[in-house]
């Protein structure tokens, strides 16, 4: 006797994918990819709120979570930031005393730039590709190519694309960039690579005397370091030695950037 | 349901959720209805993607992948079904 079988479909896994839903979405993502490309703003501009409602939830979630910590733990925390903070003011005012000084010497060929403070949006890991994505834009006077600090003057990138009102900052750290650097007191070259994520990669000489806790320096009108050497490899068979770089500012937490010319 | 549940999810998570989670429910999404994959990678590369951030465009490339592969395991689990 023949065997009947059953050629009922299962609901999850039918013939569905090739009906009018699936081309429905990818009309939709196409018209997404279209728009982007024909007005880049008007993306930008539907996808602001979603990116500050998701920026203002992870605020709130890191707020809550904190609200579990060990209160002694966080007591003794706070009495050693504000130690700290005191001793950083005292110092910081001596090497304003100290720059006044200096300035009134030899005088000063910088000129004070206008820079504008933006909020990021979007910032790894959300966005893929090491960005961020910033709430200022062409209204604002951003251009491409305008160098982004972090607090305390810390490099991060350069704006890559710009809206309206957004702009698109790509991270020295991103995959395959490479930016030249120097590291140490000694100064050394290096021409660092993005890992991604704020970490970078370089090769130095064994003998050039790398070692862990230098600060990596970039170009730039910023004098603060761009990240830490954390590892340098010792294999003896290679003449160079590969140097682990963590980032000096960590991009996930970043919440406000300088936009410079 | 569960289709427009995970496909919804999947288009949120580019805004709220890491991008590791959102490859996630792009390859979930893909296999519950395969051609989504290409586009969430589609919509994904409109949202971040610069000429500057990359050669490629991966998250493209990863959704095509994602249907490819989500045709592939249906024609699998058809056969093996009306077999």
């Amino acid at each position: 006797m023949k065997t009947q079988f059953s050629r009922k479909r299962n609901s999850l896994i039918g013939n569905s994918w090739i009906g009018p839903a699936s081309l429905s979405v990818v009309g939709i993502a196409v018209l997404f990819l279209i728009l982007r490309a024909v007005a880049p703003g008007a993306l930008a501009a539907l996808g602001t709120p979603f990116w500050k409602t998701g920026a203002a939830l992870s605020a709130n979630v890191q707020s809550a979570t904190s609200f579990f910590g060990n209160a002694t733990t966080l007591t003794k925390e706070r009495d050693e930031l504000l130690a700290e903070n005191t001793a950083l003011k005292a110092e910081q005012l001596a090497l304003q005393a100290k720059v006044q000084d200096l300035t009134k010497l030899l005088g000063t060929r910088t000129e004070r730039t206008d820079e504008i403070l933006a909020a990021v949006l979007v910032r790894p890991p959300v966005s893929p590709y090491d960005t961020f994505v910033l709430d200022q834009g062409e209204s604002a006077g951003v251009g491409p190519g305008m160098r982004v600090l972090g607090p305390g003057g810390v490099p991060l990138g350069t704006i890559e694309s710009v809206t309206e009102r957004t702009a698109r900052v790509l991270l020295y750290s991103a995959p395959a960039r490479e930016t030249t650097s120097w590291v140490g007191e000694e100064r050394l070259a290096l021409i660092l690579s993005g890992k991604g994520s704020g970490a970078f990669t370089a090769t130095a000489a064994r003998e050039s005397g790398v070692s862990e806790g230098d600060f990596v320096y970039i170009d730039g009108s910023s004098f603060a370091p761009v990240g830490v050497v954390s590892s340098v490899g010792n294999d003896p068979s290679s003449p160079r030695s590969a140097v682990g770089i963590r980032p000096y500012l960590n991009p996930f937490s970043t919440t406000w950037v300088t936009i410079l010319p | 349901m569960i289709r427009i549940v995970v496909l919804v999810s999947a288009v949120l998570s580019f805004f709220f959720f890491p991008y590791p989670v959102s490859a996630l429910l792009l390859l979930a999404a893909a296999l519950l209805l395969p051609f989504a994959g290409f586009a969430l990678g589609l919509f994904a590369e409109a949202l971040y993607f610069s000429p500057g951030v990359h050669v490629l465009p991966l998250w493209a490339i990863g959704g095509a992948c994602a249907t490819a592969f989500a045709l592939l395991v249906h024609r699998f689990v058809k056969t093996r079904i009306i077999e």
